[in-house]
């Protein structure tokens, strides 16, 4: 192993043990003890000590830089934005289970919902399609009045034994947000988890088949490209990304309607859903793919910092034109 | 009207296992457990069904138990609509 790979696997174990020790001994009594607006800023601080590190810090900041082209005190704050949105959104969804969170009070703002205001009123079954961004704006997503029925959220499945200091950091962070998107609402809710077979394509297909059903699902998860069902194409700062074609796969065979969300929280705390056009008849599996990943990837180019997951360096955000585009060298 | 085995086994050559040799596919040939066969390849498959021989899968029988050969398919088939040859 070469000097460079171990720094990189020190910083990295180093980094999952801070994000562990900070979760559990400072953010989560803070998110029980202290005011929210204390507590998140005690988030904000603690995320500082990620940034002092190779892994994420610099290699966030290098990617931050490339992707979007800002000066180094305006990447700095991006990288600190991206870093630090997992401890935040882990406090609020902690104040949510520890009972301290009035989601009714939530202001919860919907743009362009007369698209899937029919298909409420009917009593449609019908799919969302939405990608990793901020996990506190995406407890809205699970409110009644958003998505009415009973809801099936699918998702990878938590880490089931802790073999290393990833999983126990992925089982905190994830499993708080499992737990929260579960119980906030007190609805109908189940699970579908990717992974499990036959099992959670089937429930799926059962559930769309009936009225009154809205399926969640995270259509910019990262995907095998040797899996069957799977395509390219770039995403964000990444030149080829690959997905899952399943959500297109389960409107066509239960001829359920698909329609894209993106949803981000405002400075004052308003959370925003954006509602894409309402797809009912799935004729081509990877042109409705691009039609529901487009609008999220010019999400993550307008709001990197809650984007929750990699945003990739290979491509960069023209701030000008609002869209993604290659490196020309 | 054609057997519940070969409507089946004409549905999984068509879309499944396009230019192959149709001899290879027998009644017994594993369909989920070979990989011929995945979730959606299944789901496409029960719905097939449903409006071929017009019966009503439980999400529980969309399984290896009920789904994995052709046999088991037309058996899955014949008990949910015993009129059926």
């Amino acid at each position: 192993m070469r000097p460079r790979q171990i720094l990189v696997r020190i910083s990295t174990e180093l980094s999952e043990l801070l994000r562990i020790l900070c979760m559990q001994l400072v953010l989560a009594p803070a998110a029980y003890c202290l005011p929210r607006s204390w507590a998140l800023k005690i988030a904000k601080a603690v995320s500082l000590s990620l940034i002092v590190l190779p892994v994420p810090g610099m290699t966030s900041y290098r990617g931050m830089r490339r992707a979007f082209g800002q000066n180094r005190y305006h990447s700095f704050l991006l990288t600190w934005g991206w870093l630090a949105r997992p401890f935040l959104d882990f406090v609020i969804l902690k104040r949510v289970l520890y009972g301290r969170e009035d989601v009714a009070h939530w202001r919860i703002v919907e743009r362009n919902a007369e698209t899937v205001a029919r298909l409420r009123e009917a009593g449609r079954s019908f799919i969302v399609a939405t990608g990793h961004f901020q996990r506190v704006a995406f407890q809205a997503t699970a409110c009644p009045c958003v998505s009415p029925g009973a809801l099936v959220q699918v998702g990878h499945p938590p880490p089931q034994k802790i073999q290393s200091l990833f999983d126990l950091r992925i089982l905190l962070q994830y499993g708080t947000m499992l737990k929260a998107v579960s119980s906030v609402w007190h609805r109908p809710f189940e699970f579908a988890f990717t992974g499990h077979g036959r099992s959670a394509a089937t429930l799926l297909f059962d559930r769309l088949r009936k009225p009154g059903h809205v399926v969640n699902i995270h259509v910019d998860a990262p995907w095998p490209n040797s899996s069957t069902g799977s395509f390219c194409r770039p995403f964000a700062g990444f030149r080829s990304r690959s997905f899952s074609t399943g959500a297109v796969q389960l409107a066509q065979l239960t001829r359920c309607p698909i329609v894209s969300c993106i949803y981000w929280q405002e400075d004052d705390g308003t959370i925003v859903l954006k509602w894409g056009s309402v797809i009912e008849n799935v004729d081509d599996e990877i042109d409705t793919m691009n039609r529901l990943i487009d609008p999220l990837e010019d999400a993550v180019g307008e709001r990197p910092t809650q984007y929750v997951l990699d945003i990739g360096r290979e491509r960069r955000w023209n701030h000008a034109l609002m869209v993604w585009e290659d490196y020309s060298e | 009207m054609e057997s519940i085995e070969l409507a089946i086994k004409k549905h999984v050559l068509q879309n499944y296992l396009q230019g192959q040799d149709p001899n290879e596919l027998t009644e017994v040939t594993p369909l989920i457990t070979t990989g011929i066969l995945d979730s959606m390849a299944t789901l496409k498959l029960t719905l097939f069904l449903e409006e071929q021989f017009s019966i009503s899968v439980e999400p529980q029988e969309v399984s290896e138990k009920y789904m994995n050969t052709i046999e088991k398919i037309a058996e899955l088939v014949r008990s949910k609509n015993p009129s059926i040859s």
